[in-house]
């Protein structure tokens, strides 16, 4: 009780200038969020044997807060970020401390007009995405101006015109760029009859980077443009989009003046408990940053949502596929089906089983000849859309079952069959040197077997339970890891869990990767506190992945919101 | 809406207006100017580099693309810094070619992946990441230091005395007015060093031949002061240095490189290379 008190103490006085409810002022209201995270990093020569990602200062903190004031038509925000130093895992290019978020925005006559900061998207994001994923450090802010207009019913314009985040600056190229949506049976009703529903859409995208380089010619304005529909009838629905991009020589693609196009296309079906979706998608010399020397997640223009499905256990999410800008193409597959309730397989609760499917490989290259110098420059590759690549990059089967067993007791099932490509998710490996060398190709073949388990001990205490076993002869060996949380709702959650690394080849390396973790929550903030090891890993949201490397420490994290 | 729709058409025009170039050349023709005598600024590159770092190689490659085109007017700077899984050394690579100076270096400015360098330093800001630069950037910022203003001009020389000492006599002259402080560094370098590189297809070359790697320090990693602030045109500036010297380092692969800093921000004014006799 009375550390409960001391807690609560704590927290109030940390969190006093946030804990009212939305502020008034001015006639409009004042919202925001604030998060702060540290960690204090304990030398442990086990995980990191030479140290190397043991940090100088010991302790690493990082945290932002937003401020939203709206008014009517008006808003204006901004965001505060501080990085004293960037924990370990993010980019290193977070150094320091600013205002890096501001705008002020309104709407008015069928316009809506922001200056400043924004975020924005055409279609999928194929030939632009601005977003921020802050798990993964990335933020592509863009700092200028955006228009949207409604010009007729159902007709959509926007337009932007700005320069990127990079971290604590802007990034040296210029965008500015289109998108027009019209939805078919906004405007004419008979096919709204018809019960269908059609929107069709074109974007553009062109890119200002000034070239001074002795050797070669670049271009200075880089364009992308593209074109997608969206089909909806009944229990169907259509996606397509086709995206082009203009010569644009870049790090990523060994500056080769060769031009860029991706299509992605999915189909979905979901009626009386049975949902399949199916996805294709073939990418090819799709890199697009606003600095073509810019490198890993710096400056992206767009995004290439992926076609394999992002796992959440942990040990699955060890082997996440990241999308391949320079080219890949991949199928995904997913069905599942809810048997009834009270039928012989739904039980009295019913029953959810689900099956994905994806795989991913190279496209088809056929490379010039290094002598030929120009047009190896010009062109670097040919490719067929047609024909299949030959290096296999990635896939993943796997099968769950969800099931509710009676009012206290539910479990999860997962099997997963993985084959992921480490000399290109890992390493980086071009192509090229794959085709050249595939006796070097290094893989990982595993099986993952997950079993959750959500058990209500009492009103308002849970208990939940993972076992996971990732079984494979490469990379590190095989893992078995289990997990124990239980939570007392709505304030207190405890967590304890056990990673062991048991197949590691190397017998030093037959770790255990314990973790303690416990969570207060009060109204709208929420105070974490964790002691464990954390293995070498790759996070991944949205086909966008960073490495995470080894730690051990005591870890907090404060999150509110007003 | 009639005037709407004006609004909006100059709108579209005004984002979809300059588009897109298409290059049919890629490349440019010969580029050094020789025509020159006097001393123009020179461009060092330090380049963060490491033996197990599979991607170092190309950046080794890019410095020398830009010394055959520009001549001693570029001066590479292999400084073996880093995240120790591309630096450490292992039975595939036993050559150690860190340095505590490198590190310090390294450290400072704040970088923590390879291959990854600094062209003169430019940019440097406490909280910002101007300063770093890609090799596939280099060619243009080189460029663009070697057209800029030579603010001040340097000569020097190197010479190892009785196979121990090695004594550095370097001279500066004021191009133009200077309105602050200057800091010279001198330090030693040495190419040709055959040793295994990883290689960017995965493979280990055993006869990889280092180029600029950093050796040592004749000064403190920072320098010492070289001038005081106002310096004017027809100033001349001067300092000796003695150091040890290494006798495992083979003299006719070394070279001396001594440069001219503003301790302030860092940015490099000039920097030379000269043989040690």
């Amino acid at each position: 009780m009375r550390m409960k008190q001391i807690t609560l103490r704590l927290l109030l006085l940390l969190l006093l200038p946030f804990t009212a409810a939305a502020q008034e002022s001015f006639g409009g209201q004042l919202h925001g969020n604030f998060q702060l995270d540290g960690q204090w990093y304990l030398r442990d020569e086990g995980i990191d044997p030479t140290g190397e990602f043991y940090p100088d200062e010991r302790f690493l903190g990082q945290g932002y807060a937003n401020f939203v004031y709206t008014d009517g038509d008006f808003s204006g925000g901004l965001r505060y970020e501080n990085y004293q130093n960037v924990m370990l895992g993010f980019p290193e290019g977070y150094r320091g401390e600013g205002i890096t978020y501001r705008y002020l925005q309104f709407k008015q006559d069928n316009l809506d007009v922001t200056v400043g900061s924004f975020y924005e998207q055409f279609g999928s994001g194929m030939v632009f995405r601005s977003y921020e994923e802050r798990g993964l450090g990335y933020d592509n802010a863009m700092d200028g101006v955006r228009v949207k207009a409604n010009l007729a019913k159902g007709v959509y314009l926007k337009g932007v015109l700005g320069r990127q985040r990079f971290y604590f600056d802007k990034s040296p190229g210029l965008l500015r760029g289109l998108d027009a949506e019209i939805n078919l049976s906004e405007r004419w009703h008979a096919l709204d009859s018809l019960g269908l529903r059609w929107t069709l859409g074109a974007s553009y995208m062109s890119k200002y980077q000034r070239a001074n380089d002795p050797f070669l010619v670049l271009p200075e304005n880089v364009a992308a443009g593209g074109v997608r529909s969206q089909l909806m009838k009944g229990p169907w629905v259509l996606n397509t989009e086709f995206a082009y991009k203009a010569n644009d020589p870049s790090a990523d693609n060994g500056y080769i003046y060769k031009d860029g196009n991706g299509f992605i296309a999915n189909l979905s079906y979901s009626k009386n408990g049975l949902g399949i979706i199916a996805g294709v998608k073939r990418i090819d010399n799709m890199s697009f940053r606003t600095d073509r020397n810019g490198s890993t997640i710096d400056m992206l223009v767009n995004y290439l949502s992926p076609t394999t499905e992002v796992h959440t256990y942990a040990l699955p999410a060890l082997y996440q596929y990241a999308t391949q800008i320079n080219g890949e193409e991949g199928i995904q597959l997913e069905a599942n089906y809810r048997f009834k309730r009270k039928s012989k397989l739904g039980g009295k609760y019913g029953t959810l089983i689900s099956i994905n499917y994806s795989a991913v490989q190279s496209i088809d290259k056929d490379y010039v000849e290094a002598s030929n110098d120009t047009l190896r420059t010009l062109q670097g590759y040919y490719s067929d859309p047609l024909q299949r690549g030959t290096i296999p990059y990635f896939h993943d089967l796997n099968f769950k079952i969800s099931k509710k067993v009676n009012t206290s007791f539910k479990f999860n099932l997962t099997y997963l069959n993985l084959h992921y490509n480490r000399s290109v998710l890992e390493d980086g490996l071009g192509d090229e040197p794959m085709l050249s060398n595939p006796e070097n190709i290094k893989t990982m073949n595993a099986d993952v077997i997950v079993l959750e388990t959500l058990y209500k001990v009492k009103s308002k205490h849970y208990l939940r339970n993972e076992f996971q076993l990732l079984s494979t002869q490469d990379d590190r060996g095989s893992m078995a890891m289990a997990l124990i949380e239980y939570s007392i709702a709505p304030h207190w959650f405890f967590s304890v869990q056990d990673i062991y690394n048991y197949g590691n080849p190397d017998p030093d390396q037959k770790l255990h990767y314990p973790l303690a973790s416990v969570v207060y929550t009060e109204g709208t903030s929420r105070f974490q506190l964790s002691y464990g090891r954390q293995q070498r890993g790759i996070f991944c949201v949205g086909g966008v992945c960073r490495v995470v490397p080894p730690s051990n420490g005591v870890s907090f994290s404060l999150t509110t919101s007003f | 809406m009639k005037h709407f729709l004006l609004s909006l058409g100059m709108f579209t025009l005004l984002f979809i207006s300059p588009s897109c170039d298409v290059i049919d050349q890629p490349f440019k023709g010969n580029i050094q100017d020789t025509t020159s005598t006097q001393q123009q600024r020179n461009v060092l590159i330090e380049d963060f580099t490491g033996h197990r770092c599979k991607n170092c190689p190309k950046a080794s490659k890019a410095i020398e693309a830009l010394v055959d085109a520009y001549g001693s007017r570029i001066i590479g700077l292999a400084i073996h810094a880093g995240p120790g899984n591309f630096t450490n050394t292992n039975a595939d690579y036993p050559t150690d070619f860190t340095t505590p100076e490198g590190k310090t270096i390294q450290n400072f400015f704040g970088t923590n992946f390879l291959p990854v360098g600094m062209v003169n330093r430019e940019n440097w800001s406490a909280s910002g990441n101007g300063h770093w630069s890609p090799y596939t950037n280099w060619p243009t910022l080189s460029s663009e230091a070697l057209d800029s203003t030579l603010r001040i001009s340097l000569e020097a020389s190197a010479t190892v005395v009785n196979d121990t000492i090695l004594e550095v006599t370097a001279e500066g002259f004021p191009q133009t007015p200077l309105l602050h402080d200057l800091s010279i560094v001198v330090l030693i370098k040495e190419s040709n060093i055959v040793s295994p590189q990883l290689m960017d297809d995965d493979t280990r070359d055993s006869n990889y031949v280092h180029m600029n790697v950093l050796r040592d320090f004749v000064t403190d990693t920072w320098g010492t002061s070289f001038g005081i602030s106002p310096m004017i045109p027809g100033d001349e500036l001067s300092e000796s240095f003695t150091a040890t010297w290494n006798t495992s380092w083979i003299k006719a692969n070394t070279a001396a490189v001594v440069y001219v800093f503003n301790p302030t921000n860092y940015r490099i004014l000039q920097a030379i290379e000269v043989p040690i006799n």
